[in-house]
């Protein structure tokens, strides 16, 4: 049974030489996931970079490129991750799942708890950047338990 | 679900990463379903029977592991 368009996201078969070995086709695969990788972290470093140097003032941009500035790395993320989501295996799909629900939970949680907290004095004004390095925090520490698990497993 | 992959794969010599590249996922997600702890999609099911030459039901059955 060929695999139908929609099931793209369940770990898509993709066109491999039949006449290679299954090892030398992991190989492949595995250096063409790398590439993946690769292409998706370093289009969020360089945007990260840039939204960062934007944010500081040290890029000088009218409103009207800033906006499309952000516009464009919104879509970028959007494609990258979907384009990394469709060449890897349903584990892997599984896997960023549930770590990025953890990172959604805890998003909430500190968000939250923060916001509540300094409403009654008990801690200072919500700073986003914290928050957001601690979700960044949390989600890459969920990705690298279910990695491990997988490992020891 | 309870699967045969292990004993299938050792009647034809394959190791986990043989298994892998031959059904385009990573050694991870074969050793995963081999023991119980990710049941695969139906489209990836179909797959690993095809790869063995046998049919859905010889490879997979229902049961919990």
């Amino acid at each position: 049974m060929l695999p139908r368009k929609e099931d793209k996201m369940n770990s898509p078969e993709t066109n491999t030489n039949p006449s290679l070995s299954g090892e030398d086709r992991l190989r492949r695969r595995r250096r063409r996931i790398l590439a993946v990788w690769i292409v998706t972290i370093g289009a969020g470093f360089l945007g990260g970079i840039a939204l960062g140097l934007a944010a500081g003032g040290a890029l000088s941009l009218s409103p009207l490129f800033f906006w499309a500035g952000l516009a464009l790395l919104a879509v970028g993320a959007v494609a990258s991750s979907l384009w990394f989501m469709r060449r890897v295996d349903e584990v892997e799909v599984f896997d960023n799942l549930w770590a990025s629900f953890a990172g959604l939970l805890a998003h909430m949680l500190i968000s939250a708890g923060w916001v509540a907290a300094a409403a009654r004095g008990l801690a200072p004004a919500p700073d986003v950047l914290s928050v957001l390095l601690a979700t960044l925090v949390i989600t890459v520490i969920a990705y690298a338990g279910l990695k491990l698990r997988r490992r020891l497993g | 679900m309870n699967n045969r992959l292990r004993l299938l794969r050792a009647e034809r010599g394959w190791s986990q990463a043989e298994l892998a590249g031959r059904i385009d996922v990573s050694r991870q997600a074969v050793n995963a379903i081999e023991t119980g702890k990710h049941d695969p999609s139906l489209s990836l099911a179909f797959r690993i029977a095809r790869e063995f030459r046998l049919p859905i039901e010889q490879v997979f059955d229902g049961g919990e592991a």
